[in-house]
């Protein structure tokens, strides 16, 4: 009987290390099936001659390929796992199975950074004379916007036992924001208007090297304070009471959480723009493909299952073979809409998801 | 030698409620208590609905903080003691279900360990000892893959239960466990309830509504009744009629032989029964159902004969119409509300 019952444990990991091995394997054909594609199209032995011998081929491929479309693929990658880890958290914390990265409203903060930089500000300066420096200057705006809206979550979630509450509030403080965007959309001008729907529309492709250099360190930063709060994660599953009564720190893991997601949409959002989508659609997918709660198996199925997704909505978005290129937003929108639907069908009996 | 050791329980001047804005008095809930459980037993808490049975369990916890005074878990103040220290001492078991898709048995009775195990959560040989006990004591072998939210309430209760054990606390405080649950399984977790006590030492303290299960099972009952808590053997509340002050001015009135609350009825007319046990008993309880005091006198308007017609019992009623033979209670206890309507 026992030999039978961890036999059957032992099928169920085998499963989860295999499911795994293939969906990393996948996730190097995805990479590398986004370096080979775009606009440009470059034969693919010229790529691996490229990737393994770069001295020999400078020029306008080398460009193409190591100046935009590794930058490009690297930064789906991130973007995926990021936005996919944070909203697994979300889930959890506010038992929630809607719940996303924006919920707290740092993505409409981050937004109204921009909006202020390129709406309000943006007559100020002649706003194409450097391109790197305005980009750097979007890029701060939305972190310093993402920031404030990420402390006052933080005040409130040290002051208010009420995870409901919370999430109310971080849901007004982003429509606040929003209203404020709107406000700034409605006395700016065309181009400026512009400028801003571009960037609300999301991009992939934008980042410098030196950029994706802080992208990665920020990520960094919020990804350890993600492994800390794993086994938390797990407890919060049960409820707050539970969890009190099992010894966890409810603020401080509250904390912990917010931080962790914040850094990390945040800064996505920042570098980025709004990613719709990713970060609700993809903790579903991992809980539907490894069928298990544990966080310690969830967290590393995101990462990879929303490094998938993104790459797969930005070869998606770049249309292989056609010379334009899709907002990527809206592609995110397309491939994550029909499992929203599909959550919000299948949970009509409200049993918890997170 | 039990005596020199600290109680695994004790609560001093213990105000329990709820914080409200500035004003401390206004969420007061119940009279401060004084309280104490020396060592292992099983404790019952009942009371009318709203009183603060689920408050003074979740402040025992730890959940909730009190408004004043102390909670001791074996000398340790709840308050003044680390959290991560306080979950090695005390494990709780609330009303919430937990219905958390894809988490399995196992699972979350080995979360129970939660206080024990480092930042990844690794599992020692030590914990899958304590987790394959907690299981066996619990009997949910069987459950062990089942997912949570295909559990049936009382399969949910036990492993709830599991996982309170594989905490490996001296105190284990639970919150109605019976809720909700069918007879044999209010008896069956009573029944496991009772084996922690006396197998295993633990302290249990639950609340319940039911107190003629409770009475079966527990060492002491707290009585919250709306003047003070009383405490005592069950059957010492029975002597010093602390049941009688539960429900306050209600409606409701202990009956010491059937050891449960019912109804006060207005018993204006007498009837005297008359035949052998069972019989008798089960047509007294249907007469007073229907309003009659039932004695043996034979002076009163109806008389109720139950004798024997071969096999079958009947009824004979004799009165002032002369006699009227009924076939069974139902028939009897139909014509007397029927004639008395007239």
């Amino acid at each position: 009987m026992a030999e039978e019952l961890t036999s059957l444990d032992e099928g169920r990991k085998t499963r989860s290390y295999l499911l795994s091995i293939s969906l990393i394997a996948l996730l190097l054909v995805f990479f590398l099936v986004d370096l080979f594609t775009g606009p440009v199209s470059i034969p693919m032995q010229h790529v691996f001659a490229l990737i393994f011998k770069p001295d020999n081929n400078p020029g306008i491929w080398h460009s193409i390929l190591f100046d935009f479309r590794l930058p490009k693929a690297i930064t789906a990658v991130m973007a995926g796992s990021s936005l996919a880890v944070s909203g697994l958290q979300m889930q959890t914390v506010f038992r929630n199975p809607l719940a996303g990265p924006d919920v707290l409203g740092i993505s409409s903060g981050a937004s109204l950074g921009v909006a202020l930089v390129i709406l309000g500000f943006g007559s100020y300066f002649e706003f194409n004379s450097s391109a790197s420096l305005s980009s750097w200057m979007q890029i701060i705006a939305a972190w310093i916007g993402s920031g404030i809206v990420l402390f006052l979550v933080l005040f409130i979630s040290l002051r208010i036992r009420d995870i409901m509450t919370i999430l109310i509030l971080g849901i007004l403080f982003g429509s606040a924001a929003s209203a404020v965007v709107s406000i700034l959309q409605y006395f700016s001008n065309q181009s400026m208007l512009k400028a801003f729907v571009v960037w609300s529309m999301g991009n992939l492709g934008n980042l410098t090297g030196s950029q994706l250099q802080v992208l990665c360190l920020s990520l960094l930063i919020g990804f350890i304070l993600t492994l800390f709060s794993m086994r938390v994660l797990n407890v919060l599953l049960l409820g707050e009471n539970y969890s009190r009564s099992m010894g966890v720190n409810i603020r401080f893991t509250r904390f912990l959480v917010f931080a962790s997601t914040s850094i990390l949409s945040g800064s996505i959002t920042a570098f980025c723009g709004p990613l719709a989508f990713v970060g609700i659609v993809v903790p579903h997918l991992a809980r539907m493909i490894f069928r298990t709660a544990d966080h310690r198996w969830l967290i590393p199925a995101c990462f990879v299952l929303g490094a998938l997704l993104m790459l797969l909505a930005d070869l998606i978005s770049q249309f292989p073979g056609s010379q334009s290129v899709l907002p990527i937003n809206s592609v995110t929108a397309i491939l994550g809409i029909p499992v929203v639907i599909w959550v919000i069908v299948s949970n009509r009996r409200l049993v918890n998801i997170s | 030698m039990i005596g020199s050791e600290k109680p695994m329980l004790r609560l001093e001047d213990l105000q329990i409620g709820y914080y409200r804005s500035g004003r401390r008095n206004e969420g007061r809930i119940y009279s401060p208590l004084n309280l104490e459980a020396a060592g292992p037993e099983m404790i019952g808490i009942i009371g009318r609905n709203g009183i603060g049975k689920s408050t003074l369990l979740r402040t025992l916890a730890g959940i909730q903080p009190p408004l004043q005074g102390k909670v001791f878990i074996r000398g340790s103040d709840s308050r003044k003691t680390a959290r991560s220290e306080l979950a090695r001492l005390i494990s709780f078991v609330s009303t919430e279900s937990v219905r958390v898709q894809n988490l399995r048995v196992m699972e979350l009775v080995s979360m129970g360990r939660f206080p024990y195990t480092n930042w990844l959560g690794k599992l020692t040989g030590d914990d899958m000892r304590i987790i394959q006990d907690a299981i066996e004591h619990t009997g949910i072998q069987h459950l062990r893959h089942k997912p949570v939210h295909k559990l049936s309430d009382g399969e949910r209760q036990k492993v709830m239960i599991a996982r309170a054990l594989a905490q490996d606390t001296p105190v284990i405080i639970l919150d109605e466990p019976t809720a909700f649950l069918d007879l044999p399984a209010r008896h069956e977790i009573l029944r496991i309830l009772s084996n922690l006590t006396r197998q295993r030492s633990k302290l249990i303290v639950f609340s319940t509504h039911d107190l003629a299960i409770a009475m079966d099972e527990v060492d002491k009952l707290w009585l919250m009744t709306d003047e003070g808590l009383l405490e005592g053997a069950p059957e010492d509340l029975l002597i010093n009629h602390g049941f009688a002050k539960l429900f306050g001015n209600s409606d409701m009135e202990f009956d010491t032989g059937n050891m449960a609350f019912r109804f006060s009825r207005d018993v204006s007319r007498n009837i005297s029964v008359h035949g052998d046990d069972p019989l008798r008993i089960y047509t007294c309880k249907a007469m007073e159902r229907i309003g009659y005091r039932t004695i043996r006198d034979q002076d009163t308007d109806y008389i109720i004969h139950i004798n024997m017609a071969g096999n079958s019992p009947q009824w004979v009623v004799t009165g002032k119409e002369g006699q009227i033979t009924f076939p069974s209670i139902y028939a009897l206890t139909t014509h007397f509300i029927k004639t008395n309507r007239i």
